[in-house]
């Protein structure tokens, strides 16, 4: 899974949500290094709905703007939760590699 | 001035086809808008539209556009490379024709230094190639396309004037024309290297080829594209090794360009096939398709959605 991917299922982790919300969720999420443009996050909420990980959830004119909210599936959590069960795990390890790593330093002095 | 920042957004949206266009268009500009205020825009941001109309075309292209960018940008950079080539050598030949053998062309209208106007065609392609160089992927984008009809006015004119471009070099310059803007191999520095390296490379096999053929037939003057035959004869046997040499760059590197040359290959296999005249090569460019489809089987899927697996029992 990309990041950018990642970051869009993670936003909607924690309820339904339209574009502006998930770019600025995405934004939030990563420090500012997911900065997702439009044309971009529609495209991939396309593969993610054609995939059905996400779907949508409604529209609404605010303001004059037409919003479409987008929320998570049952399997897109699955998915996600896989996925972030899987960084969990590449990040224990290297951190376990780390240590080790250290002790050796330790040693060698 | 939101007026004309929502104008622009809806402009760039018509790169995405009529059906997404009804279903989203309102939604997505919505977004953008979203987007600008809080950045305090009146203007689009930069890169926004370029964005805009990239995914657009993306979308036009269904499972195409599914293919991984960084795949596309490396067959966009072959076929551009290949169909500009094609072009030089034509230019070239046909002015070293007109000088050769005046006499051969006399049948036919000269237009300065060149045999009818098939030139115009060739040299669209040229500028095309220079205007990706220079980064105006835009203007290469729509020369590209333009030269699929202008080559087809050329072939319908008066044959009188010229012997125009076969129906096989139209047929491959246009799908090489459609496979050069499947993406943009101009992006980046690196891609404008990729693409002037595509280019040369080419024209140096194309330039092979006619050597070969001066030596070994003589050339047949008055056609700006003779050496077309014996370059679809060439690619023709060149497929197999060209699909086992984009099997081992993947498993050797999993590099993109493995898919990138199984993809740039279909119109090269099937201009092989149009040029071809006998039964024997037939055959052989028959097998070698065949190959092309069945290696690229995976991708093709892959693109749609599916996966294909082998277990081992």
């Amino acid at each position: 899974m990309r990041e950018p991917t990642f970051f869009v299922l993670a936003s909607l982790a924690n309820g339904r949500k339209h574009g502006y919300g998930i770019i600025k969720d995405a934004e939030e999420l990563s420090d500012g290094r997911v900065r997702l443009k439009v044309g971009t996050l529609y495209a991939a909420l396309e593969r993610l709905e054609a995939a059905g990980l996400v779907e949508a959830a409604g529209d609404e004119i605010v303001d004059g703007r037409a919003r479409r909210y987008f929320e998570l599936t049952e399997p897109g959590t699955a998915a996600l939760a896989a996925e972030a069960e899987r960084q969990a795990l590449n990040a224990a390890r290297a951190r376990s590699r780390l240590t080790q790593r250290a002790a050796r330093v330790v040693v060698a002095q | 001035m939101s007026a004309a920042l929502e104008r622009s957004y809806r402009r760039a949206l018509r790169w995405y086809p009529a059906k997404w266009r009804n279903r989203n268009e309102d939604v997505v500009v919505g977004t953008l808008m979203d987007v600008a205020e809080q950045d305090g825009r009146t203007t689009p941001a930069s890169g926004e539209l370029a964005n805009l109309r990239a995914t657009g075309f993306a979308a036009r292209l269904g499972p195409l556009g599914r293919i991984p960018a960084e795949v596309r940008e490396r067959v966009a950079a072959l076929t551009l490379g290949l169909g500009a080539a094609i072009a030089i050598v034509a230019l070239i030949a046909n002015i070293w024709q007109l000088k050769a053998d005046p006499m051969a062309a006399l049948p036919y209208l000269t237009v300065g230094p060149f045999v009818g106007f098939s030139f115009i065609f060739y040299a669209v392609w040229v500028v095309a190639l220079g205007a990706a160089l220079l980064g105006a992927r835009r203007v290469a984008t729509v020369l590209v396309l333009a030269a699929i009809p202008i080559s087809i006015a050329i072939k319908l004119a008066d044959v009188r004037i010229e012997r125009p471009p076969t129906t096989t070099t139209i047929i491959l310059m246009a799908s090489l024309s459609i496979l050069a803007i499947i993406a943009n191999p101009v992006g980046s520095r690196r891609g404008r290297i990729r693409v002037a390296t595509s280019t040369v490379a080419w024209a140096a096999g194309i330039a092979g080829t006619i050597e070969y053929q001066k030596v070994t037939q003589g050339g047949a003057a008055g056609s700006t594209d003779w050496f077309i035959g014996p370059l679809s004869q060439w690619m023709g046997f060149a497929i197999p090794f060209v699909i086992i040499l984009a099997i081992v760059l993947w498993r050797v590197s999993r590099t993109p360009w493995a898919p990138a040359i199984l993809i740039a290959e279909i119109p090269i296999a099937g201009f092989s096939l149009l040029g071809w005249q006998n039964l024997t090569t037939i055959a052989t460019t028959t097998v070698a398709s065949i190959l092309v489809a069945v290696a690229l089987a995976p991708v093709i899927l892959r693109a749609f959605g599916f996966r294909l697996t082998i277990t081992r029992h």
